[in-house]
C-alpha cells in the first residue's frame, strides 16, 4: 500500500475539526439525582488470591523517572485530564488509599495528636530485638514490645539535626494520617539501652540483601550511632508494624494487575496526586515508591484486599543530606534537574535560585534549610520526578489545598506535640513554620479554584438559604470585612433560564460561613418532576478580579426541598450553557 | 439551628461482583464523561505525527531498560558490578572506564585499575590504559606514596598517538597549514613533594623521556612529511632525530586554586624551572623550560567566582641545538586559551590572559566561562605585540576542575592584526567514572 502523507495529514485534520465540532455542539452536563459517593466500597472488596509480594528497584526507580519516563512524555502529548476517581462533590471518596478525616467528620487537636495510635508504648520495655532494620537511613531495629506488639525502633544520629529524623518521622506520620492517608503509628520513645533484649533468633540483611544472625555487637554498634538524652537513654521513632500482611511498595503510576480492585491508574488517582501538596508542606522531598507500603488486609474465606499505606517521613523538615550542596536544593530541585542545568548554565548563574538564598533559621541546622519565607508553593520538587505529582492539575491541588486548611494552628500544634522534641526553640519554629507554609500554600491553590466547600441547607431561614464555608476566611488567608461574595442562579430544567442574582449573607465570624438565598418559585416548575438549579457564588477580596466560582448543582424535589448532586469549580465566570 | 445537608452520603462499588475478576471503574460522578476541549482534540495531530517515536521510546528503550535495569538491581547487579570493578577488602583494588571525545583528535576510551595499600597502609598504585585504535595507545602506571605530609611518587608510561597536530610555530600559524604527525614517547619519573607551611608546596622531579616522530595519515588531513618535503613547513626542531632528554624539574606553589565551597578571595602562583639535556649522544642539546602563573580569584557571592591569571611559558636551548619542538611552551588544549586543540599554538615563549568565570549549576556541576588573550612566540617573547595576540572563548561544564567530568564549547580566533575573527572551534567530552 502507497503511504500518501497528504492523505493522512487530511485525515488527522479531519478528525481534529470533526472533534472541535463534537466539542463545540455538546453543552450543559447535569448531574444524576443521587447521593454523592462518599465511600468507594468496591476499592474493599474482598478478593482472592493475594497478590504476590511486589519488590521496588530504589536505584533504577530514580533513574527511570529522570531519565527515561520524561523522553518518553516528550512524544506522548498527554492532555492534562481530570483524576479519575473524584467523585460528584470535586472530593475524594473514602478508599483503600485514602479517608476523609479532616475533610470529612473533621478531627480534634487530640485526634491529630494521636494520629493512627490506638495507645501510646511505655518505654519500660524489656524490648525483644527480633532483627535489623532492613533499609532506610537510620538505625534501628525491629522489637517485640511488652503490649505484644511488634514495632521498628528508628534512631536519631545526625550530629547536627538532633532530634529531626524521629520528629519529622512521627509528625509527618500525624499530618499525613488527618488529611486522610493511611500512615503509621509513629510515636517518639525514650528508653534504656538495658531495656533492650537480643532475641537468639534476630536477625539482619548484610551488604548482599542475606539474613543472617544477629549479634550484640551489632546492637552496641546502632547505640554508638544513636544520640543518647542526659540520662544516657535513647531517642527513637517507635513505628507501629502496619495491620495485615506487607505486600512490598505500591507504585505512583500504573495499577497492580493482581490487584482486583485496583483499577484507577495511580497517576489519575486525585489523592496521590495532590500528595504533591501535602509533600511540599512538610517538604517531604523523598517521596518515592520506597516510602509506600501496600498491605495484604485479610477479611473472610482466605480474600482480602490490598491498603495503601505511606510509611516515612524522616526526611521531612529540612533533612541535611551528607553530600555537599545538596540540602539547600531538597525541595526546590531534583537530585539532577536536566532543565534547572540548563537554565542555569545558560544564565550564567544571574538568575538568582531559592537554595542560593537557602539559610539556617532560628532552630539553627536542626530544620535544615525548611523555611516560609523562600517557599513557592507551586515551584516545590521531590528529589526526582513523581509520575502522579506530574499529572497535577489545579483542581487537584486546590482539593489538597482545601483540606489543609482545616488545620487550624491547634491541629498544627497538636502534631507538633507528637513530635516530643526536647528543645523548644524547635518546637516553636517548627509550628511556625508549618503554619507559614501552610498560609503559601492556601494562597496558592486557592487563586484559581474556589475556597468556597461542604454547601449546607438552612431551612430555619425563610426563603431557605444555601450556606458555604469559606476556607479563606476561616484559614485566615482572608479577613472576613474585606470578602466580597457574589450569588447568582441558573435554572437548567424545565427550561434553561438566567434566574439572576441571589440575596447574599456574608459571613458573621471567622467560621467563614455564607449563605445565598434560594429562591422559592421555580418558573414553570411541575411538582411530578424535580427542577435543576445552579447556584454560582464567588469570593474575593477587595482588589481581587476574576475570582473563581464554586458552581452548586442541585435539585428542587418539592416545594422548599433541594438536594444538592454536584459541585463544580470553575475558573471563571462562564455561563453553564456555554 | 436545624441544618439540612445532603445528608445521603451513600457508599458505591458492587461487592457482589465474581471476587476473581477485575471489578469495574466505578462511576464516581455519575455525569457523562466530559467533552474533550479544543486543545485536546487538537492534540491528536502531534500524538498521531509522534506516534511512531513513542513506540520506540517507550516500548523499545523504556520498557526493555526498565526491566534489565529492575531485574539487575533486584538481583543486586549493581552490587555486583561494584564488587566486580571495585573488588578486595574496603575496595581496595578497582576498574573504571574513561572517555575523552575532543573534536580534531580521535575518541579515545581508556579503563583505570588502582591498587590501594600497594606497598604500605597509605599509598595508591594506578595503572591506565587506554586506546583509539591499533595505532593510539597510552599506557600509563604510578605509585603515590604519601611520607608523613610529603609525597612520593614514581611513575612511567607509553604514548604512541598518530593524531597529533602541527602548524607550525610562532604566533602567525595558519589553520590551512595544519598536519598530522605521529609521536612516540616513553618516559619514567620520580617526584617528591613538600608542603610549606599551610599553602605552599615545593615540587622535584627527576625523569627521562624518550621520543621519536613519523609521518602520519590519520584523521583525512596532510602528513607533516609531505608539507615537509614540498617546503611548505620547516622540519620542527628534532622531529627527524628524536631525543631522549634527562629532565630535572622544580614546581613551587604557594595559595590555593579556587573550589567549592569558596574562601571569598584568594589566589596562587605557580613557578616552574626544567632543565634537560639530551642523553642520546647529542652532548650540545640541552635546554631549560620555566613558567610562571599567577592567578588571583574572587568568590563574588554564593560559589559565582571570578578569576583572573596571567601565564607564561619560556624555552632556552643552552646548547647548539634547537629544542625539540615537542618540549616547547604550548598554549590550548588543556593549557590556557582552551578554545585551541592541543598543539594548535607552539612557540619558544607563551604568554596568555584568561579571564575564567565559574557558577553553579547543579549540586556537583559548575558552569565555566573564559575569555583567552595570548599567543606562543619567539624566544623571550621577543616579538610580542598586542596585534598578534589571539581570542580564546569558551563555555562548559565541568565536576570539581573537570578531571572526571567536562564539557566546553569554545572558540579561537585568528590574530588581531589579522581580524581576531573566530575560526578554530572545539567541543570536547570528557568523562571519568570511579565507582
Amino acid at each position: 500500500m502507497n503511504f500518501r502523507p497528504w492523505k493522512t495529514a487530511a485525515c488527522i485534520a479531519l478528525i481534529g475539526l470533526s472533534g472541535i465540532v463534537v466539542s463545540c455542539a455538546t453543552g450543559f452536563k447535569p448531574f444524576p439525582l443521587r447521593s454523592p459517593m462518599s465511600v468507594d466500597r468496591g476499592d474493599f472488596r474482598p478478593f482472592s488470591p493475594m497478590p504476590e509480594e511486589y519488590e521496588t528497584a530504589t536505584i533504577w526507580s530514580g533513574v527511570d523517572e529522570i531519565f527515561f519516563r520524561p523522553l518518553t512524555k516528550v512524544f506522548s502529548f498527554d492532555a492534562s485530564k481530570r483524576a479519575l476517581n473524584v467523585n460528584a462533590m470535586d472530593e475524594v471518596p473514602d478508599s483503600s488509599w485514602f479517608t476523609n478525616r479532616m475533610s470529612g467528620k473533621g478531627m480534634t487537636p487530640e485526634e491529630v495528636q494521636m494520629g493512627s495510635c490506638q495507645d501510646m508504648l511505655s518505654s519500660e520495655g524489656p524490648f525483644e530485638v527480633l532483627g535489623g532494620k532492613p533499609d532506610g537511613f537510620n538505625p534501628g531495629f525491629l522489637v517485640l514490645a511488652p503490649n505484644g506488639k511488634r514495632y521498628f525502633f528508628k534512631f536519631d544520629y545526625t550530629e547536627s539535626q538532633p532530634e529531626r529524623a524521629s520528629l519529622a518521622d512521627v509528625v509527618g506520620s500525624r499530618i499525613y494520617h488527618a488529611a486522610g492517608f493511611y500512615a503509621p503509628c509513629n510515636q517518639i520513645i525514650y528508653f534504656a539501652r538495658s531495656a533492650l533484649k537480643l532475641s537468639p533468633k534476630a536477625t539482619k540483611k548484610d551488604a548482599k540483601g542475606e539474613n543472617i544472625p544477629m549479634t550484640d555487637a551489632d546492637v552496641q554498634e546502632a547505640f554508638k550511632l544513636a544520640k543518647l538524652d542526659p540520662d544516657g537513654r535513647v531517642r527513637a521513632s517507635a513505628s507501629l508494624f502496619l495491620e495485615g500482611k506487607p505486600l512490598g511498595p505500591w507504585q505512583y503510576a500504573g495499577t497492580r494487575s493482581d490487584d482486583l480492585n485496583d483499577v484507577i491508574p495511580h497517576e489519575h488517582r486525585r489523592e496521590l496526586r495532590a500528595g504533591f501538596v501535602i509533600a511540599s508542606w512538610v517538604n517531604h522531598f523523598d517521596t518515592r515508591d520506597q516510602n509506600t507500603l501496600a498491605m495484604w488486609i485479610p477479611t473472610a474465606g482466605g480474600k482480602g484486599y490490598v491498603r495503601h499505606n505511606i510509611i516515612d517521613f524522616g526526611d521531612s523538615f529540612g533533612n541535611l543530606a551528607n553530600l555537599p550542596n545538596i540540602s539547600n536544593r531538597l525541595g526546590y530541585s531534583y537530585y539532577l534537574d536536566f532543565e534547572h542545568v540548563f537554565e542555569d548554565w545558560l544564565t550564567f548563574g544571574f538568575w538568582v535560585r531559592p537554595w542560593d538564598e537557602g539559610k539556617f533559621g532560628k532552630a539553627g541546622p536542626v530544620l535544615g534549610y525548611y523555611n516560609v519565607w523562600n517557599f513557592e508553593a507551586d515551584e516545590w520538587q521531590p528529589g526526582y520526578p513523581n509520575p502522579a505529582f506530574a499529572k497535577m492539575r489545579e483542581d487537584d491541588a486546590a482539593w489538597m489545598a482545601r483540606i489543609i486548611a482545616e488545620f487550624t494552628p491547634a491541629h498544627i500544634q497538636a502534631a507538633v506535640r507528637a513530635g516530643n522534641i526536647q528543645n523548644t526553640v524547635v518546637r516553636s519554629e517548627l509550628a511556625r513554620i508549618l503554619r507559614g507554609r501552610q498560609m503559601k500554600i492556601l494562597r496558592r491553590w486557592f487563586r484559581h479554584q474556589s475556597p468556597l466547600t461542604q454547601p449546607k441547607f438552612d431551612f430555619t431561614k425563610n426563603p431557605p438559604q444555601i450556606c458555604l464555608k469559606d476556607l479563606a476566611v476561616y484559614s485566615g488567608i482572608s479577613k472576613r470585612l474585606n470578602r466580597r461574595y457574589s450569588v447568582r442562579g441558573w435554572m437548567a430544567k424545565p427550561a434553561l433560564k438566567d434566574l439572576g442574582k441571589f440575596p447574599v449573607w456574608p459571613p458573621k465570624s471567622d467560621a467563614g460561613r455564607v449563605c445565598g438565598v434560594l429562591p422559592t418559585q421555580i418558573p414553570g416548575h411541575d411538582p411530578s418532576r424535580p427542577s435543576y438549579l445552579m447556584v454560582d457564588f464567588t469570593a474575593k477580596d477587595e482588589g481581587q478580579l476574576e475570582p473563581p466560582l464554586i458552581r452548586i448543582h442541585l435539585y428542587v424535589v418539592g416545594k422548599g426541598k433541594y438536594r444538592v448532586v454536584g459541585i463544580e469549580r470553575p475558573e471563571t465566570s462562564v455561563s453553564p450553557f456555554e | 439551628m436545624g441544618l439540612g445537608f445532603f445528608s445521603n452520603s451513600v457508599c458505591y462499588g458492587d461487592t457482589r461482583l465474581e471476587t476473581q475478576e477485575e471489578r469495574p471503574v466505578p462511576d464516581y460522578d455519575g455525569r457523562a464523561p466530559a467533552d474533550p476541549s479544543t486543545g485536546e482534540v487538537l492534540l491528536w495531530v502531534p500524538r498521531v505525527v509522534f506516534f511512531p517515536a513513542y513506540l520506540v521510546t517507550e516500548y523499545l528503550i523504556r520498557t526493555p531498560l526498565n526491566w534489565f535495569g529492575r531485574a539487575a538491581e533486584l538481583n543486586s547487579l549493581p552490587l555486583i558490578v561494584v564488587d566486580f570493578f571495585t573488588f578486595g577488602e574496603d575496595q581496595r583494588y578497582g576498574l573504571f572506564p574513561s572517555i575523552l571525545v575532543d573534536f580534531g583528535f580521535r575518541t579515545s576510551f581508556g579503563l583505570n585499575f588502582y591498587m590501594k595499600r600497594f606497598l604500605s597502609d597509605q599509598d595508591r598504585l594506578s595503572i591506565s590504559a587506554a586506546t583509539a585504535g591499533q595505532d593510539w595507545i597510552n599506557l600509563s602506571v604510578n605509585e603515590s606514596l604519601p611520607i608523613g605530609e610529603n609525597l612520593l611518587e614514581v611513575g612511567g608510561g607509553f604514548l604512541r598517538r598518530p593524531d597529533y597536530i602541527f602548524h607550525g610555530l610562532g604566533p602567525s600559524t595558519t589553520n590551512q597549514a595544519r598536519t598530522r604527525y605521529q609521536a612516540e614517547t616513553l618516559q619514567a619519573q620520580a617526584s617528591y613533594r613538600y608542603p610549606l607551611m599551610k599553602n605552599g608546596a615545593l615540587r622535584f622531579e627527576l625523569g627521562l623521556r624518550d621520543a621519536s616522530f613519523s609521518g602520519s595519515q590519520c584523521c583525512d588531513e596532510p602528513d607533516i612529511t609531505d608539507f615537509i618535503r614540498r617546503g611548505r613547513l620547516g622540519t620542527p626542531p628534532r622531529f627527524d632525530t628524536g631525543y631522549t632528554a634527562l629532565r630535572q624539574r622544580v614546581d613551587f606553589q604557594w595559595g590555593n586554586a579556587p573550589s567549592r565551597p569558596e574562601e571569598p578571595i584568594g589566589g596562587r602562583t605557580i613557578l616552574n624551572l626544567e632543565h634537560a639535556f639530551d642523553v642520546s649522544g647529542n652532548q650540545n642539546s640541552r635546554w631549560v623550560l620555566y613558567g610562571a602563573m599567577v592567578q588571583g580569584y574572587w568568590n563574588i557571592w554564593k560559589d559565582r567566582v571570578i578569576s583572573v591569571s596571567l601565564d607564561t611559558q619560556f624555552s632556552d636551548s643552552l646548547g647548539d641545538r634547537s629544542v625539540p619542538f615537542f618540549e616547547l611552551p604550548t598554549l590550548g588544549g588543556d593549557r590556557p586559551l582552551p578554545g585551541f586543540l592541543e598543539g594548535r599554538l607552539v612557540g619558544e615563549s607563551a604568554a596568555a590572559f584568561t579571564f575564567e568565570y565559574t557558577w553553579p549549576i547543579q549540586a556537583f556541576i559548575d558552569g565555566v566561562f573564559h575569555y583567552g588573550l595570548g599567543n606562543v612566540f619567539d624566544k623571550g617573547l621577543k616579538n610580542f605585540r598586542l596585534g598578534l595576540l589571539r581570542q580564546s572563548v569558551g563555555l562548559g561544564m565541568q565536576v570539581g576542575s573537570g578531571d572526571s567530568f567536562g564539557f566546553l564549547l569554545a572558540a579561537g580566533s585568528r590574530t588581531i592584526e589579522e581580524g581576531a575573527g573566530f575560526n578554530n572551534f572545539r567541543v570536547q567530552l570528557r568523562f571519568i567514572s570511579e565507582l
